[in-house]
This record gives C-alpha cells, sequence and structure tokens, in this order.
C-alpha cells in the first residue's frame, strides 16, 4: 500500500521537472489574440520548460507605456517597429544586441531586404515579422458605375476625381482626425515624384520643404484638392470613420495600409480591390511604403536566453506566415508563404514590383517632428492657400529636429 | 495621546500624502522645466532656455494661451446662464425638485461621455447639429473640423455641467436670501429687474464668487474634453496650455519644455487663486 | 426651497400651466444630447450603416447593443476597477481628511495656518504640473499601471479639499462636549472617535458622493498613469474601446451610457448630501 504512495509521489516530483524558464511577452494587435497564443502554445510545446505569458492592448497605450517599460521591469520580447522606430531605443543601449541571432538562423540571406531596417551601427536589433503594404483601395463597382477607371497617372487621377465628384461620389475618402493619414498621401506623392533619396533627405533634414523639388508635392496635392479629390469634413473623421463611406458606396477610394483590409465587411470583398498609387514621373522607379513590424528584446530583459529562443522560432518561415497572415503583413521571410488572399498577394506583387521601400513618414523619423510636420499637413488640406506660412512652420520644424538630434 | 502631540498625530496622514504626491511634484517639474530631457537618456541643464523657446520661438505656447483666454471668457457665460436657469426653476411647483435634478445631471457626467456626446451632436452627416441645421435649410457644418469653430465648439460642451454646477451654487444662494427685505421692497412696488439687481444679486455675491472662481480656473486647466474631442486639432488649432503640456510631455517626450510650459500655467492659475483666497477672507466667514 | 421670486411667484393657474410646460419642455431640450445618446444605444447595426439615427429604430437592439458592449470588450474590468478605486479612496480620503480636519479645527499648533493655506492651494494646482513627478514617483514605487498608481493619488490629491471641508464642519461644532470629555479623561483619540466622528456623518455623506463623482470620472490622470486593461478604469478603457469600433455609435452609445450611470445613480440617491457639500464647504471660505 505504502509503496504505491511512494510511487505516486515519485511519478508526481519527475513529471514536474525542473522549474520553468518565463518569458513575458507584450504586443499590440489586439484582434489577433487567437493567432499569438497558438503561435506561443506550438512554442511552448517545443520548448516545454519555457512558459510565455502574454500581454496585449491597443496601439496608443502600448506605445506611451513603452518607454517606461523598457526602464522599469521589462518584458522580454516587445512587438514594435522598425526603422527609426527601433533605433530610438537602440541608440539609448535600451535593446540587446542579437546579431549572433541573425548569423545563427542565416537571417540574412532569407531576410536580406530587412537587415538595414534591423540595423544600427552595425548591429542588429530584433527579427522582422512582416511589412504592411500600402494601396490605392477602391469600389470596382462604384468606379464601373460612375464609368472611371483606376487611374494609372496623375493626369488620370485628377480625371477620375471630377468624373466621379459630377457623379456625387467622393473620389477620396479619408479621416484625418488622426493626422498620419495625411502623411501617407504625402510619402505618395513624394516618392512618385522625387523618389526615394529624396524623401529620405527631407526626413533627415537634408533637403528642405522650401526647396522647388517639395513645393512640386504640395503643388500636386493641391491639384487634388482643387479637383475635388478628398472627402469634405475630414478633420472630423478617423481613418475607419472615413472608410465606412467607401463600405457604404458613397466613396470610390482610399488611400490605405493593408490593415485596412481586416475591417472590409465581408459581403464587400468581392467588390474592394486594390492598387498601387499612379505613376507622377514616368523617370522616377516605384517606391512604396513599406513599414515593418517586429520583435524586439529589451536590454533589460530578465531572460534574454529563451527570449532569443523566441525570436528565432518566429524567424521561421512557417510562423511567419502564420502571424503575418493574421496581422495582415506580408511577411519578412522570403520562404513564407503569403497568405493566400487576394490583398495580400497584391501587396506582395507592390512590393516585388518596388524598387526600394521607405517605413512611411511617422516612423522614419523623429516622432515630434512627425507630428509637427502631419499638422501642418492637415492643415495644408484644409487651407491650401496657406501654403506659405505652412511652409516656414515645416522647415522651423526641421530646423528644430536637427538641433535635437545628437547624431 | 498627549495634547500637544495630538494635533500632528492626526495631521500625520494628509501631510505624508499630500507632501508626498502634490508638494514635492511641484518642485519637482520647476525642477525639471531647467533641463532638457526625454525621459530616458540623460538630463541636460539649460537654465531658462525652455522659457525662452516658450515665449519667443513656439507659435503653439501662443496659440494655446490665446485659446485659453477664450475659454476664459466664453465660460462666463457658465454662472450667467446657471443664475438665470435657478431663478427660472424657483417655482413651488409640483416636480420641481426631480425638474431640478434632472437639470443638474450634466455635472455628473464624465468628460468622455461628454465628449462623446457632443461628437454625435456635432457630427457632419448624422449629428443633432446637421439635422436641424439642414432642416431650415443651412448647409453642413462640422465644428470639430473647422480650425476656427473647434475650440467654441469644445467649450459650448463644457457650459453643459458649467452651467448645471452655476445653477446649484444659486440656488443653494437663493435659499440664503433674506426674505423679508424682498418682500419689503416688493410691497414697495419694486419691479424685477430692480428686485434682481438691487436686492438679490448683493445677497448673493458668495454664490457669485464661487461659481466665477470654480469656472474660471476650470477653464484655465481644461484638458478632459479637449483630448476626448479634438484631441487639439485641427493642426493644433484647439490647444490648451494643458494639453500643450500633455503632449510635450508624453508624445514628444520633451520632458523639460513641457514642465516649462506646466509651470507658466502654474503661475497662471495661483495668481487667480490667490486673488480669490485674499478676497474671500477678507470677505469674512 | 421654494422661492417663487422673480418676477414674482406665479399664482394664476392658467400662467402655471404654462410655467409647467416650458419648464419640460426646457428640460427636454437640455437634456437633448443624453437622450440623443441613449435613442442610438437602442439602434442596430444596420440603422446605423444606413444613417438612420432619428427616425423610429428598424430593429430594437436594447439588450444586445449593451449585452454586446459586456461581453466583446473590457468594459465591465473597467467598471470593476472604478468602483475599486472609487471605494478605496472614499474610505481612505475621507479617513485621513477627518483627521486632519479635527486638527485643523481643535487646536492650535505652529505653523498651522501655512499647513492649512497650503492645502488649499494646491487644490487649485492644474494637474499637468504634477504629472511627471508623481509618474517618475509611481514608478519607482512599483504601483504604475496599477489601480494602487490611482488610489494612492486620488487619496493624496483630493484630501486637500476634504480637509478644507471637515475642518469647517467641525469648526462648528460645539466646543463645549469636547472640553467637557478632556475634563473626565478621555484621550484625543477617543474624543475624536466617539464624539467627533458621529457628528460629522452629513460632511462624511457629502463629501463620499463628491468624491464617487470626481474619483469615478477623472480622466486625465488614468490617461497618465494606467495603460494596462487590469487596471484601468471605466473613464479611458471607453475611449480606447470606442477607437477601436468602426463607427459603431450604437456601441458607443450603450458604453457611454453605462459609463455615466454609476456616478448618475448615486446622485439621485444621495442628493441632497451632494448639494450642501458643494455649496457649504465652498461658501464657507
Amino acid at each position: 500500500m505504502h509503496l504505491k504512495y511512494l510511487a505516486i509521489a515519485a511519478l508526481c516530483a519527475l513529471s514536474s521537472g525542473a522549474p520553468a524558464a518565463e518569458l513575458k511577452m507584450y504586443y499590440y494587435w489586439p484582434g489577433q489574440k487567437d493567432v499569438v497564443e497558438s503561435v506561443i502554445a506550438d512554442f511552448e510545446v517545443l520548448h516545454p520548460d519555457i512558459d510565455v505569458t502574454l500581454s496585449v492592448r491597443d496601439h496608443e497605450a502600448f506605445k506611451i507605456a513603452l518607454r517606461n517599460w523598457l526602464v522599469t521591469n521589462s518584458p522580454d520580447v516587445v512587438v514594435w517597429g522598425a526603422g527609426e522606430r527601433m533605433r530610438t531605443f537602440a541608440r539609448l543601449g535600451l535593446l540587446a544586441d542579437i546579431s549572433d541571432l541573425w548569423e545563427a538562423e542565416g537571417l540574412h540571406a532569407s531576410m536580406a531586404s530587412t537587415a538595414s531596417a534591423m540595423g544600427y551601427k552595425g548591429k542588429q536589433y530584433g527579427v522582422p515579422i512582416g511589412y504592411f503594404n500600402f494601396g490605392l483601395f477602391y469600389r470596382s463597382d462604384v468606379m464601373e458605375d460612375a464609368g472611371v477607371a483606376v487611374p494609372t497617372t496623375f493626369e488620370g487621377l485628377l480625371d477620375a476625381c471630377r468624373t466621379l465628384r459630377s457623379a456625387n461620389i467622393v473620389p477620396f475618402t479619408i479621416g484625418t482626425k488622426e493626422t498620419w493619414t495625411t502623411g501617407v498621401f504625402f510619402d505618395y506623392l513624394n516618392l512618385r515624384a522625387n523618389g526615394l533619396d529624396e524623401h529620405l533627405k527631407l526626413l533627415s533634414g537634408e533637403t528642405k520643404f522650401s526647396e522647388p523639388k517639395i513645393l512640386k508635392v504640395f503643388d500636386l496635392w493641391k491639384q487634388m484638392i482643387d479637383a475635388g479629390c478628398f472627402l469634405e469634413d475630414h478633420a472630423s473623421y478617423t481613418w475607419n470613420d472615413a472608410a465606412a463611406f467607401m463600405y457604404k458606396g458613397e466613396a470610390a477610394m482610399t488611400l490605405m495600409g493593408s490593415f485596412l483590409t481586416q475591417g472590409i465587411p465581408a459581403d464587400l470583398v468581392d467588390v474592394v480591390d486594390v492598387a498601387t498609387f499612379p505613376a507622377i514621373d514616368s523617370t522616377i522607379p516605384v517606391y512604396e511604403d513599406a513599414p515593418i513590424e517586429s520583435v524586439l528584446i529589451p536590454a533589460r530583459a530578465s531572460n534574454i536566453e529563451d527570449a532569443k529562443k523566441l525570436l528565432a522560432f518566429i524567424a521561421t518561415p512557417e510562423i511567419q506566415a502564420r502571424l503575418a497572415g493574421a496581422v495582415g503583413l506580408i511577411p519578412t521571410h522570403r520562404d513564407a508563404a503569403v497568405k493566400d488572399d487576394k490583398y495580400m498577394k497584391a501587396g506582395q506583387q507592390f512590393l516585388a514590383n518596388a524598387k526600394g521601400v521607405a517605413q512611411f513618414f511617422d516612423r522614419d523619423t523623429d516622432p515630434d517632428f512627425a507630428l509637427k510636420v502631419m499638422d501642418q499637413f492637415q492643415r495644408f488640406m484644409l487651407n491650401p492657400d496657406q501654403l506659405d506660412d505652412i511652409v516656414s512652420r515645416l522647415d522651423a520644424a526641421q530646423e528644430e529636429m536637427m538641433a535635437n538630434t545628437t547624431e | 495621546m498627549r495634547r500637544n502631540l495630538a494635533p500632528f498625530m492626526f495631521l500625520l496622514p494628509v501631510a505624508i500624502m499630500f507632501g508626498t504626491f502634490v508638494l514635492w511634484p511641484i518642485s519637482r517639474s520647476i525642477y525639471l522645466s531647467f533641463f532638457k530631457w526625454d525621459g530616458l537618456g540623460d538630463m541636460a541643464w539649460v537654465g531658462v532656455a525652455n522659457y525662452v523657446k516658450l515665449f519667443t520661438g513656439d507659435p503653439d505656447f501662443w496659440l494655446s494661451v490665446t485659446n485659453n483666454v477664450r475659454w476664459l471668457i466664453a465660460s462666463l457665460l457658465g454662472p450667467v446662464l446657471g443664475l438665470l436657469l435657478a431663478l427660472f426653476v424657483s417655482q413651488p411647483i409640483a416636480g420641481m425638485r426631480a425638474a431640478r435634478s434632472l437639470f443638474f445631471l450634466p455635472f455628473v457626467l464624465s468628460a468622455v461621455v461628454i465628449g462623446l456626446v457632443f461628437s454625435l451632436v456635432y457630427d457632419p452627416y448624422n449629428g443633432v447639429l446637421n439635422t436641424i441645421l439642414g432642416s431650415v435649410g443651412i448647409s453642413r457644418f462640422a465644428p470639430l473640423s473647422d480650425a476656427n469653430a473647434a475650440t467654441y465648439a469644445i467649450i459650448v460642451a463644457s457650459l453643459w455641467p458649467t452651467i448645471a454646477f452655476c445653477m446649484v451654487v444659486y440656488l443653494t444662494g437663493l435659499t440664503n436670501l433674506n426674505s423679508e427685505v424682498i418682500e419689503a421692497a416688493r410691497m414697495d412696488g419694486a419691479g424685477g429687474g430692480v428686485l434682481l439687481t438691487r436686492i438679490v444679486l448683493p445677497q448673493l455675491s458668495p454664490a457669485t464668487s464661487i461659481a466665477f472662481t470654480v469656472t474660471i480656473i476650470g477653464a484655465l486647466r481644461s484638458f478632459d474634453l479637449i483630448a476626448v474631442m479634438t484631441k487639439g486639432g485641427p493642426y493644433g488649432s484647439s490647444k490648451v496650455l494643458a494639453y500643450l503640456v500633455y503632449e510635450e510631455t508624453i508624445t514628444n517626450y520633451k520632458i523639460g519644455y513641457g514642465a516649462a510650459i506646466a509651470v507658466v500655467l502654474l503661475v497662471l492659475t495661483s495668481a487667480y487663486t490667490g486673488l480669490f483666497l485674499a478676497r474671500s477672507s477678507k470677505m469674512g466667514r | 426651497m421654494s422661492l417663487g421670486l422673480f418676477p414674482a411667484p406665479i399664482a394664476s393657474g392658467r400662467s402655471r400651466r404654462i410655467y409647467t410646460i416650458v419648464l419640460w419642455a426646457s428640460l427636454a431640450i437640455w437634456l437633448l444630447p443624453l437622450l440623443a445618446i441613449i435613442a442610438t444605444s437602442l439602434r442596430g447595426a444596420d440603422d446605423i450603416a444606413r444613417g438612420n439615427y432619428w427616425g423610429l429604430p428598424t430593429q430594437w437592439k436594447f439588450v444586445e447593443n449593451y449585452l454586446t458592449v459586456f461581453t466583446n470588450t473590457p468594459l465591465l474590468q473597467y467598471a470593476f476597477n472604478s468602483a475599486v478605486i472609487v471605494v478605496v479612496v472614499i474610505v481612505g480620503c475621507l479617513t485621513i481628511s477627518s483627521m486632519a480636519g479635527f486638527a485643523f479645527a481643535a487646536y492650535r499648533f505652529a505653523f498651522d495656518k501655512l499647513m492649512f493655506v497650503l492645502l488649499v492651494a494646491g487644490n487649485f494646482v492644474p494637474s499637468q504640473v504634477l504629472m511627471v513627478p508623481v509618474r517618475e514617483l509611481m514608478i519607482g514605487l512599483g504601483l504604475y499601471d496599477t489601480i494602487w498608481a490611482l488610489i494612492l493619488f486620488h487619496m493624496a490629491f483630493h484630501a486637500g479639499f476634504c480637509t478644507l471641508f471637515m475642518r469647517n464642519f467641525i469648526r462648528e461644532l460645539p466646543h463645549e462636549l469636547l472640553e467637557a470629555a478632556r475634563v473626565d479623561g478621555a484621550s484625543e483619540l477617543r474624543i475624536f472617535l466617539t464624539i467627533v466622528l458621529p457628528m460629522v456623518r452629513p460632511a462624511l455623506a457629502a463629501l463620499a458622493v463628491l468624491l464617487f463623482t470626481f474619483v469615478w470620472n477623472d480622466y486625465f490622470w488614468a490617461l497618465v498613469l494606467v495603460q494596462d486593461v487590469s487596471a484601468q478604469p471605466i473613464t479611458t478603457g471607453l475611449q480606447a474601446v470606442s477607437g477601436q469600433w468602426v463607427t459603431a455609435w450604437h456601441l458607443v452609445s450603450a458604453g457611454s451610457i453605462i459609463a455615466a450611470v454609476p456616478p448618475v445613480v448615486v446622485f439621485f440617491l444621495m442628493q441632497r448630501q451632494l448639494v450642501q457639500g458643494l455649496t457649504l464647504g465652498a461658501v464657507k471660505g
């Protein structure tokens, strides 16, 4: 009898094994909780000695809290943007250098295009998950009814706007209550008119807003405003509110990121298609905005070794495809399958055709500068006649940004 | 407990809490305003540079000050309309108690609820405002998209609870009126206007003082509704000092600069508070 | 509290009827924004999508909307957080404030005037000047992003006003009672607990209602000190959730009503105490 108890006790002791290592992962896709949890569950099967706790909150709250977390009780893994967003923290020594992981997993080969976005001063930080792509989403049925084709040139774009207006359709719906949506238009107008190098020079302060090349962009924008391209009162709406006009059939197009696709009503998926923004200058190659989402390890994490294992797991093609597909991203691993969804496939095509990518305005530069600039963009969209003052404000903001940048 | 020690023992908890979470932070903010700091890296001493930049090189600052002045002036409507409302609900009819409570309702709503409520009212396509304007043939108007109108639209929303508050203050004042004096004046043939201005208003001055003070200080400190309804937009046109502090500190990571703005705000409100405290202690208890 | 003052008490039946109608009509207009929100919360998504905001709803979705809000969002968690915060703050703040109020009212001691002025002045300080240091404190104490950050801060901040109020109230109590007890050999603590406290219950009730309203409706400090879902109160929680719904005005409205109900209920249950609170403590300067 008492042998049985001994045996049970022994079995219990055996199965409890070594104490589990813990990992804390924080992310900001509340809508994708299920997928993230299933990915983590699979990881835990592979690594039964690691116990991962997940914590999710919405993007804005996450952005604010992240700064505190990195300095106080740090999680082990965080989802965050690449590029300048990542570098803000790398610069301050708040991120763990994982160049060894990149070497070990061969990521320089399989994720070559993202190496620079994930790098700072020769070191690699974090593993990318996927790209958001941006595109011109449109209601093919609304356009057809109005007799308008998807524009491929700027002139065509203006014509389309005028025709749609006369049919009482809003050409472009846009919500600028959160001003980043203005950045999308500026990015594309500048990328198409001047190219990626010029765009990056502007963001770093090398080119001023008052230079003719950039003034040309504002002129193009004004032509769109004059052609009635934009939704009235756009400052009252968030991008979500504005998207509703397209779903209601009152607007034809919107220039937006692929995260839009998660909100498209099921019965409209057949009639909402996506194209790339029209060319403006045929001599300039095509560039796209493609911000990268990634996972990073804070320098003050308590369990960096196991965090690296989780990142290695996320860097595998299958997991890339799962996570990216769920969030609406195009996976960064060249062997990862893109979700079989027309928007993702189209987005992948845009990126494949692009000569280079930008990270999207407010991720490519200092946040204070970006905010001031996008505020002025919104002001321009509402009052294009105030261009002179707007440009001088933009130049001033740029100067301030440069004065503040320590290196 | 010994008599001499007693007051300190009783005072200790409040002293500790208040000292830690209110008094120390004030001095710390003043200290921080002399530095340049992003909250993560090193702190760099810059002396009064933040203040100089604020007063000479920041159009947002002056815009915010201007908006605060607009808030100040517009909020003066609060006590006035509150008094009128209090007079209006001063008739002894059945159900008046319930009516008064219902008029007071907006005061107990949070800024988030009021902000959402008024955002719906102002919605360009489906809001109450535009529905009414549309039915009398006036074209659509979106106050929250209009740089010239946004601040006023938010102020209107803020007047809703403010008037309710002033109404209650005046109602209490009205109950404390000396009814004999009023009756005497009425029998002397004094009409409504004279009665109001010569007899009643002077007796209401403590209530008036409270109504104006709370309203004005509230106008100087306004933050919640702006954060909820416009986030300072369109393009910063509805920002006020309190919101500017929040934005510079939390969104732009300029701790020292934000602290400087906060100190300016503190000076402004202290000036007014000082005036009020001096006046009320003069007026006696 | 019936006055019937201006221009004169309305006597005649007909004027009375007209007045009553005007009263309730103006009440309806006054509460129109709130009624609009309630009406919107009853509609189905189809009505909202088709822009039918003000006509008769084609579907009555009262139960569904509110149920959706509760099951699809953490709003219940947020409401629970708010409730915990409010209750703990009320108990804690009233305890330490009545002690401190007693100290100021019953004793003379060194620096008592200065300390009192600091407490009163601290009331009027704009929250933004406290923002960064309080956040630093909470991070340092390990309480950032927990409800305790909000609990401690509100307890400390509102202690100023509550102490002022309690001190004024206690001062009006007959001091002979205290003296008699002292002569009988009672300790100060005993006097406080057995004589003073029972007599200040009305003041405590008034303050409890005020604190409930202020703390439940606080938005700024919830924004600054808390981001985690498990700790967010209903104000910032409602804002966050509204941002995630795509023009789901019917759900946003339902959520707003849920956030608004507790203070409204508390208000209606304790109106008398609340009104006393707003005016008594303040009027006495």
